[in-house]
């Protein structure tokens, strides 16, 4: 492999990485609050993120 | 809101750090190209440091204080520096091997202290899945977050204390950063990777810390549950047992 091989290798692993990590990041939250508003028997809102009480 | 607004600063500071780093940035002298793989590197590694820190100062609030808060920074803490501690690792391999003929050398001090702080940060996730008592749980984590902090310092200093095949330090002294042996241009891009590297890390803490807490909560909710629905089985045993405490039968032994 040459030089820009490696470069490319280098910099798509760190930078793949933390978008995947990112993303999963953001799948995982989600999740957690769908399930956080549904075990306190709310209903969340379309992005995941649990509905304010009250409303 | 403004946690958006950083994410996609963060985003848009790592595209334009990247292409400066690999279209802007002329090859060096020495290493040619590959010395472009050393601003990601550089910056995890210096985010792997700074995670490490994090998990011990909020590992040592949680000891102080007794908040889980401090736990949930903690722990969102550990999981980035395993995350920045193996890019660094990997950054630092794709550039070893053009440069030095190798992707890894056990001998090397630096090389060897780094895994180990990998292994910690994974040790300090592992640990935490073993106990379900939060508390119990903060404590063991924090003595892990301290063990790991102490490495830091052997890995940074691990270069001027023994002798192995990794080089000095990029940023060793203040003088060495205020007079950098290298031209302008590339301790300019390594200051911006630096930093929009950074703006990321800051992001994600924020997005963890919110999935700590989160986490926390369904815990909790978990246990008053739980709590909730033996009461109302001690209330359905209680209506089934009779006056002198013996359990009354029940429909099926009552026809049998």
């Amino acid at each position: 492999m040459t030089d820009v091989g490696f470069v490319i290798a280098g910099f798509t692993g760190i930078l793949g990485s933390l978008a995947i990590y990112g993303a999963t990041l953001a799948l995982r939250l989600r999740r957690s609050r769908r399930d956080e508003a549904a075990l306190r028997g709310e209903t969340p809102a379309p992005d995941g993120r649990a509905a304010p009480r009250g409303e | 809101m403004k946690t958006r607004i950083l994410g996609f600063v963060a985003l848009a500071a790592i595209v334009v750090g990247t292409l400066v780093s690999l279209f802007v940035v002329p090859p060096d002298v020495n290493q040619g190209d590959a010395q472009r793989i050393m601003y990601p590197h550089v910056s995890s590694a210096w985010l792997a440091y700074l995670s490490g820190g994090v998990t011990a100062l909020a590992g040592i609030g949680w000891l102080w204080k007794r908040d889980l808060r401090f736990d949930a920074v903690a722990v969102s803490a550990a999981e980035l520096g395993a995350l920045f501690t193996a890019l660094a690792i990997w950054g630092g391999m794709m550039w070893g091997k053009p440069v030095w003929g190798t992707y890894w050398q056990w001998e090397d001090p630096r090389m060897a202290t780094t895994a180990l702080l990998l292994a910690l940060f994974v040790g300090y996730l592992l640990l935490r899945r073993l106990s379900d008592d939060p508390h119990r749980r903060a404590t063991r984590a924090a003595v892990v977050g301290l063990i790991a902090a102490a490495d830091i310092p052997i890995v940074h200093f691990s270069v001027d204390w023994w002798r192995g095949l990794h080089q000095g330090a990029t940023f060793g002294s203040p003088s060495k950063l205020l007079h950098p042996a290298a031209p302008l241009v590339f301790v300019l891009t390594l200051v911006g990777m630096l930093t929009a590297f950074t703006l990321a890390w800051a992001y994600l803490m924020i997005r963890r810390y919110q999935l700590a807490m989160s986490e926390l909560r369904i815990e909790e909710l978990a246990r008053e549950g739980q709590l909730a629905a033996a009461r109302l089985r001690a209330q359905a045993d209680g209506g089934r047992t009779d006056r002198t405490g013996r359990d009354a039968p029940g429909p099926r032994e009552a026809t049998s």
